[in-house]
């Protein structure tokens, strides 16, 4: 899956110089969901990393994206220039964008709300044990919560 | 205009995400091109920048605007998912690209039949005025894939070239060139399959550069065999009768197209030549290369740089200077000056014959603002020449004629009157040109590169 999107969004990588990695660790991660979800998931993450690594200058441009199955997780990571600490809060409420006119606010609502139906989430890494890349790092968890 | 869909024969390039997809409508569009007769490379993405150049014979080009769409679809497996606007924006991004990339080899019809609401297609479109020009039909038609489906694809296509002149012209000639193109190589590999190396040794011999002559000698041979060109355009005069309402903007439609007629600019001339026709700009003045084609090319061990041009220096004449001779539709000259209008912007530049400049290429290459073209330019060398050779007249005075003398016609005043104001320059500009083609000028008079 994740390589299948990577490939709709192959020529905005190629044209903006953006390095694409993917590191699995332990088992095989398994996600309980539609591939509808998934590919809406992966869609909104790679691109609101381009959008921002877009404004990176010097220096390499990176997406990784780790998968751990024992953990149950998913890291997706860029080294562009991170998700300003005043709109962390609010950046998977509707209508939030720190992209202004450029952007609809929706991607990361939409992206939470869906995996919040399979009771899995998505949050933005916010310790340095979490984190792959020093830019935006969110963590996708598909270990469904307890009810 | 009776449908002419054999204008569009030849090699179709359909571009569709879902071009193997059996029940998409893209397939509707395909069969009727084949139906047609024409051949189709069918592709599922934009072809990559590299082989954008292969795609110059191709005769017209249907494009997709999504070209995501079947991948998401496959990927979502039946769901349903939103559409992020970089990823919009990225595939619009490449198909301006890529129509951008395309027109620098191929000017071709470009068919947007799209499952998009075709506003918004024309919406993106409309922010790249160098591709579509809301103002003036493009070479570019978006339409919707159900609509073209209905109403039949060449129907559609013969349609919308109604109201394009311009492709129309070049579909028909290119018609004719393509023909008079395989008649010419035929003709001569019949003659022999070296016919190539006997010209190109027959130049070599004459101690000329082979390649541009051979060039030459196509060029002139292809032009011999297109002399009759069928095409009729009365069917669109009606298309005029809107634009010509307003005034400006018809002035300037006329004056860009004359220009293009006669004037071809520096971006589209190669530095590694020249030729009689080039015009170059100075700070203080405009300089037209004179010197005949044979010279301007570099024999033996002679160097480009270090050719002379011939020039003629040349200003801009102010509207306000111009006259017009309605009858005849032509700005009247004074025997001693040539007038090129409009070039150059829509510039009338006034080359003065008095004096002939040389200059080496290298000192103005970077100068050059483009060429005027056949007959414009070869009647400016010919009432050069005819100026090299005038006769001196003895005047003829006044009192030779009953009083009062007869009046002048304004025709007449303009070539008198020159000769009058200037009977000096006119004399020193007849002992100033050489009989060899040039002499150097002063330093001060040479053009300042």
């Amino acid at each position: 899956m994740l390589q299948k999107v990577q490939k709709l969004f192959e020529a905005s990588l190629k044209k903006d110089n953006i390095a694409f990695e993917v590191l699995e660790k332990g088992s095989p991660l398994v996600a309980k969901t539609t591939d509808a979800v998934l590919l809406q998931l992966f869609l909104n993450l790679f691109d609101n990393s381009i959008y921002w690594l877009k404004s990176k200058t010097g220096g390499k441009r990176q997406i990784e994206v780790v998968l751990d199955g024992d953990e149950g997780k998913l890291t997706f990571a860029d080294n562009g220039p991170g998700v300003n600490a005043d709109d962390a809060p609010y950046i998977f409420e509707p209508f939030y964008s720190g992209r202004g006119e450029d952007g609809r606010g929706l991607g990361l609502y939409i992206a939470r709300q869906l995996l919040e139906r399979h009771d899995y989430s998505i949050e933005l890494a916010d310790t340095k044990r979490e984190k792959v890349l020093p830019g935006a790092n969110f963590v996708v968890s598909f270990v469904q919560e307890e009810a | 205009m009776m449908p002419d869909p054999t204008l569009f024969h030849g090699i179709a390039v359909v571009i569709d995400d879902e071009i193997h997809d059996p029940k998409a409508s893209i397939q509707e569009i395909q069969k009727a091109i084949a139906d047609a007769g024409c051949h189709i490379v069918p592709l599922s993405g934009i072809p990559n920048e590299a082989s954008v150049s292969n795609l110059r014979e191709v005769a017209f080009f249907v494009l997709d605007w999504n070209l995501y769409g079947a991948a998401l679809k496959e990927i979502a497996a039946g769901g349903s998912v939103s559409v992020p606007s970089g990823m919009e924006e990225a595939n619009e991004e490449s198909i301006v690209k890529f129509l951008r990339d395309l027109k620098k080899v191929r000017f071709a019809p470009v068919f947007v039949f799209t499952d998009e609401p075709v506003a918004d297609v024309i919406d993106k479109l409309k922010k790249h005025s160098d591709l579509y020009d809301e103002t003036d039909p493009s070479h570019i038609l978006v339409m919707a894939k159900g609509e073209v489906s209905q109403a039949g694809l060449f129907a559609v296509l013969t349609k919308w070239m109604d109201g394009a002149p311009s492709v129309y012209v070049l579909k028909t000639w290119e018609r004719a060139y393509e023909r008079a193109k395989n008649q010419l190589f035929l003709d001569f590999y019949v003659k022999s399959t070296l016919w190539p190396m006997i010209v190109w040794k027959n130049f070599k011999d004459d101690s000329m550069p082979p390649a541009a002559l051979l060039g030459d000698l196509i060029g002139r041979n292809l032009t011999s065999r297109m002399t009759t060109f069928a095409c009729d355009l009365e069917p669109f005069t009606e298309l005029l009768e809107g634009v010509e309402k307003n005034r400006d903007a018809y002035k300037d439609i006329v004056r860009r197209v004359l220009e293009g007629e006669r004037f071809l600019a520096a971006e589209r001339l190669g530095k590694d030549s020249f030729e009689p026709g080039d015009i170059f700009e100075t700070d203080d003045a405009y300089w037209i290369n004179i010197r005949p084609d044979c010279d301007c090319i570099p024999k033996g061990s002679d160097k480009l740089d270090k050719l002379d041009l011939y020039l003629l220096k040349g200003a801009a004449r102010p509207f306000a200077d111009l006259k017009y001779d309605s009858e005849y539709g032509l700005i009247p000259e004074q025997d001693n000056e040539a007038i090129v209008f409009p070039v150059h912007d829509g510039k009338a530049l006034c080359f003065k014959f008095r004096k002939l400049y040389m200059q080496k290429y290298k000192d103005l290459k970077d100068r050059r603002i483009g060429r005027l073209l056949p007959p414009f330019l070869t009647r400016l060398q010919q009432r050069y020449s005819a100026y090299l050779q005038r006769p001196g007249l003895s005047r003829l005075p006044s009192v030779a004629f009953p009083s009062p003398a007869p009046e002048l016609t304004s025709l007449a005043i303009e070539t008198v009157a020159a000769v009058v104001a200037e009977p000096e320059a006119t004399q020193t500009a007849a002992s100033s040109v050489p009989e060899t083609p040039a002499q150097n000028p002063p330093a001060t008079e040479a053009p300042q590169a």
